[in-house]
């Protein structure tokens, strides 16, 4: 019997719709966990080769790179920031503060997307504790934030991202949809 | 950490309702930011394998708000849909004959207006409405005003992302990084 090894492609997802009525801290968790399984729906089925397409052009975005750049955006935002954690960057270097998109020819894509699903039950566990009005700082950020405002920043920045992801995606192979 | 020059603001706590309509805000702005110095034809323009415009889009968010704001006072009579008016939605898409990109700015804005003078007056953010019967509305669900005012956040800014691309690859101009 002949096998045939199936090539790697990013696996499916479960995505859970947010509860209509929430209190405030349990609607903005579950309003992040939705647009994190989002940017994993738009990669899923893809191979590493679809992952890395730069498919919009003149643009650099890809997939991949999206992934990439929000498992950084996550340490940055919740374990550097609000847990005042001392780790070290995932993909940005001094050198080029865009690695993130611009390292991927090299990149291996399900290590990558690994990566990014551990960076977000760490981010989980780095505000587990604090409250919405604690108020943090970066030693970059301009201002302090509250945790809130984390959150809130958060979802805007992976609703725009999933938007660049919506058409990145459906250059790929055609697929639509939220 | 980069990217770390979009912080900044007055104070660190603002409170839940202040700090949902800065979001939004914020979110509208990167919208808008992507028509800048584009003439009427480019705003109706499709630049990708999408069939949308930033005109269409500035057009299309514009009435979902809307819609949504008054959703939250006025419950599902505000967004009832039935198959004659889906006509209408896909046109909600498209700049029409007539339309001007100043125009459907300076629609945005007043649509903005309203959003903030509603949600200031709102006496309770959990408050719930049911939706309307719709194809793609799950039967029976109801939605707080928390719940809409963070989809319309959410909405904003995945149209926002879509324009990046529509403009990146209209004149190359980048909205981001």
């Amino acid at each position: 019997v002949a096998s045939v090894t199936a090539e790697w492609t990013a696996p499916a997802v479960e995505r859970a719709d947010p509860d209509h009525v929430a209190a405030e801290r349990r609607a903005l968790e579950q309003w992040l966990d939705y647009h994190r399984d989002t940017l994993l729906a738009k990669c899923a089925g893809l191979t590493a080769g679809q992952l890395k397409r730069r498919a919009v052009p003149p643009s650099n975005l890809s997939l991949l790179g999206l992934v990439r750049h929000m498992a950084d955006v996550e340490r940055g935002w919740f374990r550097q920031c609000a847990a005042g954690e001392d780790v070290p960057d995932l993909y940005w270097t001094d050198a080029d503060h865009d690695a993130d998109f611009n390292e991927i020819e090299a990149a291996d894509a399900a290590a990558d997307l690994d990566t990014y699903r551990r960076e977000i039950v760490a981010a989980r566990e780095a505000v587990a504790g604090k409250g919405l009005d604690d108020v943090v700082s970066h030693p970059q950020a301009r201002a302090d934030r509250d945790i809130r405002w984390i959150y809130l920043h958060m979802i805007e920045e992976y609703a725009r991202h999933n938007g660049h992801a919506d058409l990145i995606r459906e250059c790929i192979d055609g697929v639509t949809g939220d | 950490m980069k990217g770390v020059s979009l912080v900044s603001g007055p104070e660190p706590v603002m409170g839940e309702r202040a700090e949902l309509l800065q979001s939004l805000a914020r979110q509208r702005h990167f919208l808008r930011h992507t028509t800048r110095d584009l003439t009427d034809e480019q705003a109706a323009q499709r630049t990708t394998a999408s069939e949308l415009s930033l005109g269409g889009l500035i057009k299309h968010v514009a009435l979902v708000e809307q819609q949504w704001m008054r959703f939250i006072v006025e419950g599902p009579a505000a967004m009832s849909w039935d198959e004659a008016s889906a006509g209408d939605w896909t046109a909600g898409f498209r700049m029409l004959a007539g339309e001007t990109l100043a125009g459907l700015l300076e629609d945005y804005a007043q649509v903005a207006r309203q959003t903030e003078e509603l949600v200031a007056r709102l006496p309770d953010l959990d408050a719930a409405h049911p939706l309307p019967p719709a194809p793609w509305f799950e039967p029976g669900a109801r939605w707080s005003a928390r719940r809409v005012l963070l989809h319309m956040i959410a909405e904003t800014a995945q149209h926002a992302g879509h324009a990046d691309i529509i403009r990146e690859s209209l004149d190359g101009a980048k909205s981001m990084g």
